[in-house]
């Protein structure tokens, strides 16, 4: 499953879906109604490839599907 | 020849009582999930926030973000077309905001297990009824409810692994496993209220202040 959030169109507060990893990877994602294309700016872009590392860490060590069969 | 786990396939959850097959694994759940927590604290801590151990304090970190639209500016030449130009805006969120803070919380457990019972004891009758397949102890069940105490003894039954036949292979020379299963899925959940309002305040924030008419 996506982990889809939605961010307020800051032009027209329209929710705007979006996926973290994706835009903190630097993909763009733009306003159904407005068309205003949100995305993260370039000087943030190595903070933001940091942050995605670490969160894609934490994500593989807790996903826990057990099924248990004996 | 591919080495292959010794599997008991005999092993039918014999002496544990049923409460525990369903309490024990949930037990657990509730340990992985406050592990989950912690783990995400700390991501929160380390990954969205600037630690000072001078003044004890943990400043969030902010990354940039960028509004890209399309503005009709009217044109420079007297009676000319307009033109469309994009407009960058740029605005600082706190990098916590942008997290699903909760998206690795468990979201369901499912326990399933079939019981063969084996057989029962009744308090008033005092009899021990023998042998009997899940439906026959099912309707006996039914016939004693209004007489007080029954105790069943039965173990937890086999299932015919119809689907996955490397894994009957594997885990029994029958073809024949346990149908007791646990399946832990750990998935997104809404947004806290909390977090929310951040957001909110946020955007809130960066909302264009309109300049007032010229008269
Ligand atoms: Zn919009």
């Amino acid at each position: 499953m996506i982990n889809e959030q939605k961010i307020p169109c800051p032009v027209c507060k329209t929710q705007i879906p979006f996926d973290v990893s994706l835009l903190l990877q630097g993909a763009k994602f733009s306003c159904p109604k407005c068309q205003s294309v949100v995305a993260i700016s370039n000087n943030s872009m190595t903070q933001a490839e940091e942050a995605v590392k670490q969160y894609e860490k934490l994500k593989q060590s807790s996903k826990k599907q057990k099924d248990t069969r004996r | 020849m591919a080495i292959r786990p010794k599997i008991d396939s005999t092993y039918n959850f014999s002496g544990i009582l049923i409460d525990d097959l369903v309490s024990l694994p949930l037990l657990s759940v509730v340990r992985s999930e406050s592990k989950m927590s912690e783990e995400q604290i700390a991501l929160l801590l380390n990954n969205c926030f600037n630690y000072n151990p001078e003044d004890n304090y943990f400043t969030p970190k902010v990354i940039e973000m960028s509004v890209t639209r399309s503005v009709l500016q009217p044109s420079t030449i007297p009676d000319g077309e307009p033109n469309l130009e994009q407009i960058v805006t740029y605005f600082n969120v706190p990098l916590i905001s942008l997290f699903p803070i909760n998206a690795l919380a468990i979201q369901s457990v499912k326990i399933d297990f079939d019981i063969d019972i084996l057989w029962q004891y009744n308090e008033n009758v005092g009899a021990i009824e023998e042998r009997n397949d899940s439906l026959g102890a099912r309707s006996l069940i039914e016939q004693t409810a209004e007489n007080s105490k029954v105790e069943m003894f039965g173990k937890v039954a086999k299932r015919k692994n119809s689907v996955a036949n490397n894994v009957s292979e594997m885990e029994g020379i029958d073809g024949m496993n346990s149908s007791y299963s646990i399946d832990v899925l750990a998935g997104p959940l809404p947004l806290s209220k909390g977090i929310l309002s951040i957001i909110d305040l946020y955007t809130s924030a960066i909302d264009p202040v309109e300049m007032p008419e010229e008269v």
